[in-house]
């Protein structure tokens, strides 16, 4: 009988761990030692940080997308489902359609999505670049837009924590570019007392947006959309009235998670800081948005947690080790601060990020990242 | 006193700075060794083309050409030389180049001379596409099951 590895959830973080394990331990799957059955709600794989630039013009959709079956390392078996609940009693991963699969070791990478009905009238009011449909809307909006008010709004959780920043620096260029900045204004708002929850990039930005006319309403907490009147109310009783509502709404986890009584507040899970494990579950680990961290949530956070839990998972298969590989809350962020330069954030749980001066070779190395995010999926790099 | 316009070296200098800052900042160990373990597979793929063995295989190949596929026949249609006995002519010749019989030349030269061959002949590059991806195959058993499902897309 071989040991099973079940992952749910085909996103970054799922991918990754499946193709770095399975390249560790082909000799193990070719030998039938170790089985890894990857479980994914979707056939297709689209690289997220995408949607900001399909926003603009600057990528196509069909550069974001690859079918998962193409990005497996040889030996993982797909299946396309939706897991509906585990029962950690029996170890299996309960499926959609009624049948169910064993697992020796199981990885929860089942991601976040958009929490759109916290916020009423934000559905019919507002837009939102987070999902493939909502960049296309936006980018629609864009492409008819010759002027007026925009506001950004923020709320939280929200996975790429430095995305509002961008798309607010992106489409100040846009405008200029486009020669409508004259006609156009745009109100940036946070909930919090500052222009973003890092203290580094709040001094960083204020500035920054002072430079380029883009006004700053902090402790904004939407609360309402009126969609006829085009206003946005904040619980602090803060109305303003907009042309264009653009709106970073809040996360949420995966329902798996409250379905299995595995999740806590905002169904996410309780894990283990440097281990990854699943808090109460030896057998049971966690990884990228899905995890209740207080780290970012975004692409490389799972990337750097998938590299050291498939080290951990390599051991625990094999050798049925305990995890020795420790996550240190690595994070890495490009900043794009407009549409030709970026910076990037860099830091962990004991390190604080510093904001380097953008420059046109980081906006570069993000466009290459874009292309070539398919080789780090793949375990290629 | 009037501020001084940074200097065009001094520009390029902050500029690649940044760039090595970002890409030290993102990379990990792993992913130096997962592209070293790529580039020694690629490697090892052309070696195999390049080995006796597989030459000896390929000229076997070439006396059966006869009862090869309608595929490779009409693979054999792209590229110069048209017909199947000149396609696996076409084949063995790119393999030798330089791999077996022309004594032991530096495997990069080897592999230069393959690669050039396949570049100018696409019968031959796709052949060994092929055959490559049937080597790949015998080492991963294990296919994807796939399992319908009409869910709607719950992350967008």
């Amino acid at each position: 009988m071989p040991k099973r590895l079940v992952i749910v959830g085909a996103g970054t973080g799922g991918l990754m761990v499946a193709n770095f394990v399975a390249r560790d331990l082909h000799s193990e799957i070719e030998r039938g030692e170790i089985g890894i059955t990857l479980l994914g709600e979707q056939e297709t794989y689209i690289y997220q940080p995408g949607y900001l630039y399909v926003v603009f013009d600057l990528m196509r959709p069909a550069q974001l997308m690859r079918p998962v079956r193409e990005l497996l390392a040889p030996g993982i078996r797909f299946v396309h489902d939706r897991a509906t609940r585990i029962d950690t009693g029996k170890r299996q991963v309960l499926r959609s359609d009624g049948d169910a699969l064993d697992y020796d070791v199981l990885v929860l990478a089942t991601g976040s999505g958009l929490n759109l009905d916290e916020v009423p009238g934000l559905r019919e009011g507002g837009h939102w670049f987070y999902t493939l449909a909502g960049a296309l809307r936006l980018r629609d909006a864009l492409r008819r837009w010759h002027g007026g008010k925009l506001v950004l709004t923020v709320g939280v959780p929200h996975k790429c924590p430095v995305a509002p920043l961008e798309f607010t620096m992106m489409f100040e260029q846009w405008t200029r570019q486009r020669k409508v900045r004259d006609k156009t204004e745009i109100v940036y708002t946070y909930p919090l007392g500052r222009a973003h929850s890092i203290q580094a990039v709040a001094d960083w930005v204020a500035p920054e947006f002072e430079a380029r006319n883009i006004a700053i309403e902090t402790f904004y907490n939407l609360e309402s959309v009126d969609h006829e009147k085009r206003v946005a109310h904040s619980l602090e009783g803060t109305d303003l009235p907009y042309d264009l509502l653009v709106s970073v709404p809040a996360h949420q986890g995966d329902e798996l998670g409250a379905a299995s009584h595995l999740s806590g507040a905002g169904n996410w899970y309780p894990t283990d800081r440097h281990n990854l494990r699943v808090q109460g579950h030896d057998d049971i680990f966690t990884l990228g948005d899905a995890t209740d961290l207080p780290i970012s949530k975004a692409g490389s956070v799972a990337h750097f947690e998938a590299e050291v839990l498939a080290d951990n998972l390599v051991g625990v298969l094999t050798e049925g080790a305990q995890p020795t590989s420790q996550y240190n809350g690595r994070a890495f962020c490009f900043i794009e601060t407009g549409l030709e330069r970026a910076t990037f954030l860099s830091f962990d749980y004991e390190h604080p990020p510093t904001v380097p001066e953008p420059t046109n070779a980081v906006h570069w190395f993000k466009q290459t990242y874009n292309r070539i995010h398919w080789a780090n999926l793949k375990a290629v790099m | 006193m009037a501020t001084q316009e940074p200097s065009i070296p001094d520009v390029f200098r902050d500029e690649a700075d940044s760039l090595a800052s970002a890409v030290l900042a993102s990379v990990t160990p792993r992913m130096v060794n997962r592209l070293g373990g790529v580039a020694e597979s690629t490697i090892a793929a052309l070696d195999l083309l390049t080995s006796p063995e597989i030459v000896n295989l390929l000229s076997t190949l070439q006396r059966a050409s006869a009862v090869l596929t309608p595929l490779l026949g009409q693979i054999a249609e792209i590229g110069p030389g048209a017909g199947m006995e000149g396609l696996a002519d076409r084949i063995v010749r790119a393999v030798k180049a330089g791999a077996v019989e022309v004594g032991v030349p530096p495997r990069p030269v080897r592999m230069r001379e393959l690669l050039r061959i396949m570049r100018q002949d696409p019968a031959v590059a796709i052949t060994l596409h092929f055959f490559l991806g049937f080597v790949r195959s015998m080492w991963s058993p294990i296919a994807g099951e796939h399992v319908p499902n009409t869910e709607g897309d719950r992350h967008g």
